[in-house]
């Protein structure tokens, strides 16, 4: 079975070496590949010194199209898991080789790294559980499923979910809209408790600015994605 | 009122040649500037037969034609406005996707050049 690792990355100079050995440490059996979104720092260099797999996307496409570029590559080499995973330190390969056996017991379709189910780890800040608080809801009344973490970034999808994410995918802030389009076309989404750290560096793509916007960006996005059922 | 009529028409005739000017010149597509050549076109018909704008206006009750001219000018260019939304939407699309491809394209290639 081929796997691919796909490590969307903007501006992780500080983490993204950390991120890949820790995956070639932690989960051998995966490839992997750094999808480096137009870093306006020396993070692609870094990679290229290092030796690290680098799609260079030539514009800046946002996490959306960075991950679906991981994607589209993911379908067209062949592989027949992808896990989406963070280049900042956030997440844990360790994890990766569970994700795999709960998304071929279950038959499931996506595997998401759950921060919620055994409250352990870092829990994100106060502001932002409130946040990730009204998505459990929503996609609660939208589709009937409970989800804990709807934002996580650590999502292991099967190659019918690849082939479907590489055709359409939200271009920003695609985590939550993604899980109601996909449990809305009756895909089975599990999850499963992982710990997450603290990012070792760089800064979030979601500002205290621009949560407002993101949160009604979010809502609507999930409402329409209900829709088209 | 005819010395404001032939300053419109003016005005429209201008704005014509530079539109044909900028579509000989590749700088704008015949596909966008058509709107604005069916535009300059009811101008001219209206500028010629005034009376036309004060009939319409009579017709849908609006009591000044001017402000008939207002409202339609409002709904035209918020249906404009929104069409080029929807292309700059499409168009945004379309770079994604060339964007994925060339990313990808390269990385391909790079790792054949290795493997040789």
């Amino acid at each position: 079975m081929k796997k691919l690792v796909i490590i969307p990355c903007y501006n992780e100079r500080e983490s993204i070496v950390n991120t890949v050995k820790d995956i070639k440490e932690h989960a051998p059996e995966f490839d992997y590949i750094v999808v480096n979104d137009c870093s306006t720092d020396d993070t692609l260099e870094i990679c290229k010194k290092a030796g690290i797999h680098t799609l260079k996307l030539p514009v800046n496409l946002g996490i959306g199209g960075a991950v679906q570029a991981g994607y589209v590559y993911g379908v067209r080499h062949g592989y027949d898991v992808a896990v989406q995973f963070d280049g900042d330190g956030q997440h844990s390969a360790k994890y990766l080789e569970d994700m795999v056996s709960a998304l071929e017991k279950e038959g499931a379709d996506m595997v998401i790294g759950s921060r919620f189910i055994n409250k352990e780890g870092f829990q994100s800040s106060g502001l932002r559980r409130i946040g990730i608080k009204h998505f459990n809801v929503l996609i609660k009344i939208l589709t009937g499923k409970r989800i804990t973490d709807p934002t996580s970034g650590m999502r292991m999808i099967n190659r019918s979910t690849m082939e479907f994410f590489s055709k359409e995918y939200p271009k920003d802030y695609p985590e939550p809209e993604s899980v109601v389009r996909l449990l809305s076309l009756k895909k089975k989404v599990i999850e499963l408790p992982v710990q997450m750290n603290e990012r070792q560096g760089g800064v979030s793509s979601i500002s205290a600015m621009k949560s407002v916007y993101y949160m009604i960006k979010v809502t609507v996005a999930m409402l329409i994605a209900r829709l088209r059922g | 009122m005819l010395k404001l009529q032939i300053v419109i028409a003016a005005i429209l005739l201008i704005w014509l040649i530079v539109i044909v000017g900028n579509i000989k010149k590749k700088k704008i597509d015949l596909r966008y500037a058509l709107a604005w050549i069916a535009l300059i076109f009811v101008g001219l018909i209206l500028d010629a037969f005034p009376g036309i704008l004060g009939a319409l206006a009579d017709l849908l009750g609006i009591e000044i034609p001017s402000n008939m001219i207002f409202m339609a000018a409002i709904i035209l260019l918020l249906v404009m406005v929104y069409s080029l939304t929807a292309t700059v939407s499409r168009l945004s699309d379309r770079v994604k996707k060339l964007t994925q491809e060339l990313a990808i394209l390269r990385d391909d290639t790079f790792e054949q050049d290795k493997e040789k």
